[in-house]
């Protein structure tokens, strides 16, 4: 901790640099709380406040959600230099096996509330290691849909994690490219390793497309049309993606949030509906249907619910665990 | 119902505006310019709209002085640069927005501290619930099968 900033921070050491700022641990004195502080790179003077500033913020400060990050403040000192205040989470992600639901239901919170994400990465995603909790960050590249975007901009979402629509040239796209990245960072999650890695974007359709099968007319009906359809590529078939994951979770994973067709594929809000988080959900209102009835059994069930929740999310981290390392 | 009780956050009631003749004035002025200025760009109505909401918003606010006869065109150019930054995927430079005859010509210095005096007046509030919230809330309950729609709006 060196640099004091406006009286209420402490500006720690650096803990990450981004293509618009640095992130610095930082110590709220008044709460002492830590706290991570992102600083702009002094603006361009040609172009005014960077648009990635203004729609992080402006995204940032009107959600409140337990898995989105939280915006604490905005703040500039004297030599107008401009700070933005996170709250700070620890940076991993791969460790943890069992957060899609948390991931979902960040992206679902998103979606209801008009925004879209466009870059969920895993670097995007954080992680508060004491109370497990995945919160999305990074809303630099987020819009609000209130309006179809017309000319799509190709910087869009990290490569890896765009969906088919984008690199073919989609002149609309929707809430389901989200989604498309999310069951990429799935399957990266499982397998150590991405899914689809082109190095270009014409490699990186071929590899979607030699796992998921090549789309035509009839699994996705006007696709042949689309401004970067590559000609004469050969048909491929889909795999039997259930070898690959062997998972029934990746399975559905694959089937429903990696479909090709954006108007097919699976919405947040029913992802989260799925059978394989029904199960949890339904756990969880059995034990508040209990507590209703009975509230002096209430810390006994709910204790055993939470064994019978970790022991399910063990099996899971231990099946994970085998298909990794065969 | 959250689309409304939201909309009530950012949304000024006529009579804040109505009520100073000289503001009216102002105000006239700068919209005309703004809504010129979007046709030589091409911009989408929802810039539009979000320009003209940031202005209101911060005309209405004590961080705007009215004696000074340059400061609704600078807050007219921030509000513009803003509602582009927000909303369009091409944005010209801060000098290039002051075209169509602009009053005053100021430095992209200038217009940029104005920015930060807006975004930071306005509470960095930029996407506040506007008319076109409510018709694609609408239309989104039809559930077309086509695009005609959404093509239908990009000719607003």
């Amino acid at each position: 901790m060196e640099k004091l900033l406006n009286w209420q921070y402490k500006l720690g050491k650096v803990i990450g640099i981004g293509a618009y700022g640095i992130v610095h641990r930082g110590l709220n004195l008044e709460t002492n709380q830590i706290v991570a502080i992102k600083r702009f790179y002094t603006f361009d003077c040609k172009n005014g406040v960077p648009y990635t500033t203004i729609r992080e913020i402006s995204m940032l400060i009107e959600m409140y959600h337990i898995n989105i990050v939280k915006l604490l403040d905005v703040i500039s000192n004297t030599k107008n230099e401009w700070y933005i205040i996170f709250e700070y989470l620890d940076l991993d992600l791969e460790k943890y096996m069992y957060i899609m639901h948390q991931i979902l239901s960040g992206v679902m919170y998103c979606h209801k509330h008009r925004i879209m994400h466009q870059d969920l990465t895993p670097d995007n995603l954080l992680i508060d290691l004491n109370a497990s909790v995945v919160k999305i960050a990074d809303f630099g590249m987020a819009r609000a849909f209130d309006f179809p975007l017309r000319a799509y901009s190709p910087e869009v979402v990290t490569i890896w994690y765009k969906a088919p629509e984008i690199l073919l040239g989609s002149p609309v796209y929707s809430t389901a490219i989200d989604v498309w990245s999310v069951g990429c960072i799935f399957a990266k999650m499982l397998m150590r390793q991405n899914l689809f890695a082109g190095a270009s974007k014409n490699e990186h359709l071929r590899k979607i497309f030699s796992i998921m099968g090549t789309p035509n007319e009839r699994t996705w009906p006007g696709v042949t049309s689309l401004p970067y359809y590559p000609a004469g590529l050969p048909e491929y078939y889909p795999e039997v993606i259930s070898i690959i994951f062997a998972s029934i979770f990746f399975y559905f994973a694959s089937q429903e949030m990696l479909c090709m067709n954006p108007a097919r594929r699976i919405s947040a809000r029913r992802a989260l509906g799925h059978a394989y988080f029904k199960k949890k959900k339904r756990k969880e209102k059995k034990e508040k249907k209990m507590t209703i009835l009975d509230p002096i059994e209430k810390k006994k069930k709910k204790m055993m619910m939470m064994m019978i929740l970790d022991s399910v999310s063990f099996t899971f981290v231990v099946v994970v665990v085998m298909l990794t390392d065969y | 119902v959250s689309l409304i009780s939201k909309e009530k956050e950012t949304h000024l009631g006529q009579s804040v505006l109505n009520s100073d003749e000289s503001l009216m004035v102002a105000r006239r002025e700068s919209v005309d310019w703004i809504l010129r200025v979007i046709a030589h760009y091409g911009f989408t109505v929802l810039t539009t709209v979000l320009a003209v909401n940031y202005f209101d918003r911060f005309i209405s606010s004590l961080s705007f002085q009215r004696e000074k006869p340059w400061m609704s065109q600078l807050v007219a150019v921030a509000c513009l640069s803003l509602a582009a930054k927000v909303e369009e995927t091409q944005v010209p430079l801060l000098l290039d927005f002051q075209v169509e005859e602009s009053k005053f010509v100021f430095e992209a210095k200038t217009i940029q501290r104005m920015e930060l005096l807006v975004l930071s007046t306005l509470q960095w509030k930029m996407n506040p619930v506007t008319p076109l919230s409510f018709v694609d809330h609408i239309v989104r309950r039809f559930g077309f099968k086509t695009n005609l729609h959404l093509e239908f709006l990009w000719r607003c």
